[in-house]
């Protein structure tokens, strides 16, 4: 019960993040369905008759790209809103002391307030995200259908939001000055990200996240149970 | 309790991974800038000590030699050899109205003027498709940006220019699914040719290269696609699929086509003298050049000798004779199949050339009817050592002033993986790789003098300030070999991660961290404060 009424706390304290973050990917949907005929002109190859086609006008990006920046864009800043408000919002009000002296161990709190924010992700992000991409799947969605890579690459960018979090807590939690190490947690989180963007191979990036988001998992963990409030 | 001790195992190795990490980053982008700008400074102190016209110093023989060095060495069908030579010019200066000078083989001038009139037809050899998309494009194409990946897309329009179907080629499946614009599903191409059923489509195999075209009469693509055995010419507009060439005993190295797309940029719609075949040179890993010549179909194969093994050879057909035209270079390796070693030697060569005059010689050949070459007609040369290699290579002197802080272990890397290091830096492996290549490539530290002074003076550095932080042995020893083996990273990191304030131990009087309770010299406590009168009270 404590568990519940902990995550409900935290959860609603993700929640204007969580619309705010949702209710943008939706309205820039939106807003892709009202302007989409324009992208198709993206489309129109510059075919002549008895000429060689270019192999750059080939290599063609997915109609759902001009959402993809946004998802990418959505994602990065969710996990700072949430980093910030979870890990740095308590030292600004001082009322860590509130939320770590009750009689639950620090553990749970640490679990809740990670379980929240990766409902949040999930939520504002992974849900819509395959709301979007099944809408355009269908026949006659878009101009071509978009692959289930394109899918997969969405999931990756939610997931690199949740690396960008585990960042921003990291740094939050660290008690060195923001000058010093303190900025290596969200300056290793844009490393990962950076590592991302020169895969071609989707196993390749679900590894560099995996391993960004132990990495930074363990030291929060870490940091959380054994640093004083 | 349990995830405390855990995480705690997990987390100190990790902290030091993300701070090294990140430093060495930081290291490598200082690194990088500085270099830069060292080698930009360098080289406008070149530029204002050397005249800019390169020929001013160079004799009449000298200066001859150039002209014919940067000629283009072309050949008549009889096999009379011409010395085609365009004044250098800037590329935004070429135009139409550029004059060519024509010379025979003795130095003769023999005609001067512009490119329309020039009163020789030259033969034409067949030539790689540069606009071709390649097994790197596709793996470039997949590269994962804020825009998603790409994919390669075929388009299929009407004659009227409006696009009806799309074809997106699947890499890991290798082959072509076809969509309605806006519409269904309409099947599959592979090598098999056309089916509307998944389960009967064929991989087209591995793409080695492919090049697209469309056709004169239609908006419907067609393409020549390799694979590292066999050669399709696919039809998207009709959805065929046709088999050119196999190989099954041996790789296809290289593809290159005259005339066979029928497109107005080639030669045939140009040539009045000599009339070509459309045909697709195909050399592969055994020595033999394969001519796969259509109207009528008809495949040739040509063994060469086995010391043309490093030559570039390319080939014309027209309809009375096939050519075949070689370009030798003195001296240099022979691939003979052990690719280590071919690029071990290749590498000296280059770095024994570099700034010397090479041989050169062209040779053009007539495939006979009974098979063998006949030789009508060669010409040599010598390059002379050119002037960008005169340049000094301030890049890699600017990167030896910054390379004195970098990693031993960028040095360790380079001679444990050396070949596999120089083949990723210079061909597409996954792009993160590459990058880790040439970083450790550039900036490795070569056992300079003045980084090892700087690595010894870090490591005195880190002994001297650990010695009265110290909290064990291992971690002492750990920090030390850690400093030696990421220099000025590893020190950074060091005093990130052991900054601790030092005091003067009361009993034994020597400086001493406040990581432990007691002094790590004498073994004494650290002082309590006095007992009061409250303690008694305060600590029940």
């Amino acid at each position: 019960m404590r568990f519940i009424a902990l995550f409900r706390k935290e959860f609603r304290e993700c929640l204007p993040w969580l619309l705010l973050a949702g209710v943008g990917l939706l309205l820039i949907f939106g807003l892709f369905l009202q302007f989409r005929e324009r992208s198709i002109y993206g489309y129109i190859f510059n075919l002549r008759p008895g000429s060689a086609i270019e192999s750059y006008q080939l290599g063609r990006y997915s109609e759902l790209s001009s959402i993809g920046i946004w998802l990418c864009v959505i994602s990065i800043g969710l996990g700072l809103a949430l980093g910030i408000r979870q890990f740095w919002y308590g030292f600004f009000t001082k009322t860590w002391g509130f939320e770590i002296h009750r009689s639950v161990s620090r553990g749970s709190i640490l679990w809740v307030k990670i379980l929240a924010s990766m409902t949040t992700f999930v939520m504002s992000l992974g849900i819509i995200w395959t709301f979007i991409f099944l809408y355009c799947s269908r026949p006659g969605g878009l101009l071509i259908v978009p692959t289930l890579r394109i899918y997969i690459e969405g999931w990756i960018y939610i997931a690199l939001g949740f690396v960008i979090y585990l960042g921003t807590a990291l740094s939050g939690l660290t008690e060195a000055r923001w000058y010093t190490t303190k900025i290596f947690g969200i300056a290793f989180a844009g490393l990962v990200l950076l590592a991302i963007t020169f895969q071609w191979q989707i196993f390749h990036a679900f590894l560099f996240v995996t391993i960004g988001i132990v990495i930074l998992l363990s030291q929060v963990i870490y940091k959380f149970l054994c640093r004083e409030f | 309790m349990k995830l405390k001790r855990f995480s705690k195992y997990i987390a100190g190795p990790s902290r030091v991974f993300i701070t090294i990490v990140i430093l060495m980053f930081m290291i490598v982008l200082l690194q990088s800038i500085v270099a830069q700008m060292v080698q930009n400074k360098l080289y406008q102190t070149y530029l204002a000590k050397t005249p800019q016209d390169v020929t001013k110093g160079l004799s009449e023989q000298e200066k001859k030699a150039r002209r014919i060095e940067r000629s283009a060495k072309n050949f008549l069908p009889d096999g009379t050899v011409h010395l085609v030579y365009l004044p250098q010019q800037p590329y935004y200066q070429r135009d139409e109205s550029m004059e060519f000078e024509i010379y025979d083989t003795n130095d003769n001038l023999l005609w001067r003027g512009i490119k329309k009139d020039v009163p020789y037809e030259y033969l034409s050899l067949s030539a790689r498709a540069w606009n071709a998309f390649s097994e790197n494009s596709i793996k470039e194409s997949q590269i994962i940006t804020a825009e998603f990946s790409h994919s390669l897309i075929i388009p299929v329009g009407s004659t009227e220019g409006v696009i009806r179907q799309v074809w997106r080629y699947e890499p890991k499946l290798q082959y072509f699914k076809g969509y309605k614009v806006r519409g269904t599903e309409i099947g599959y191409i592979g090598a098999a040719g056309f089916s509307d059923k998944k389960s009967e489509v064929k991989p087209l195999g591995k793409l080695v290269l492919f090049s697209a075209w469309t056709p004169k009469t239609s908006l419907e693509p067609r393409c020549i696609w390799q694979t590292d055995r066999r050669i399709y010419e696919i039809d998207f507009g009709d959805r065929t699929v046709e088999l050119l060439f196999e190989s099954p005993q041996a790789k296809i190295l290289s593809i290159s086509m005259q005339n066979w797309r029928g497109l107005e940029s080639e030669i045939t719609e140009k040539s009045t003298i000599i009339r070509y075949r459309s045909y697709i040179h195909c050399r592969t890993e055994d020595q033999n050049h394969h001519l796969i010549m259509c109207n009528p179909s008809q495949t040739l194969t040509i063994k060469v000798p086995e010391e043309w093994i490093s030559s570039s050879t390319s080939m014309a057909a027209t309809e009375q004779n096939v050519y075949v035209h070689r370009t030798k270079i003195e001296g240099r390796p022979r691939d003979t199949g052990d690719k280590r070693l071919y690029r071990r030697l290749m590498r000296r060569w280059l770095a024994e050339t570099r700034n010397k005059p090479i041989k050169f010689r062209v040779e053009l050949y007539k495939a006979k009817n009974e098979g063998g070459l006949e030789l009508v007609n060669s010409f040599n040369w010598i390059r002379l050592a050119h002037e960008r290699f005169k340049v000094p290579d301030y890049m890699t002197k600017s990167a030896r002033y910054v390379s004195c802080v970098s990693p031993n272990l960028y040095d360790v890397v380079w001679v444990l993986y050396k070949e596999k290091l120089w083949l990723i830096s210079n061909r597409f492996s996954t792009e993160f790789a590459r990058e880790y290549a040439r970083i450790v490539e550039n900036f490795r530290p070569k056992n300079s003098l003045f980084h090892w002074v700087l690595n010894i003076l870090m490591i005195a550095f880190t002994i001297w300030h650990g010695w009265s932080r110290r909290t064990g042995w291992g971690r002492f020893v750990f920090w030390i070999v850690f400093v030696g083996l990421f220099n000025l990273a590893g020190l950074l990191t060091y005093l990130a991660l052991n900054h601790t304030v030092i005091i003067k131990c009361p009993v034994c009087g020597r400086r001493r961290g406040l990581k432990r309770t007691d002094c790590i010299r004498c073994g004494s406590e650290l002082p309590a404060p006095k007992a009061r009168k409250l303690d008694l009270i305060l600590s029940t």
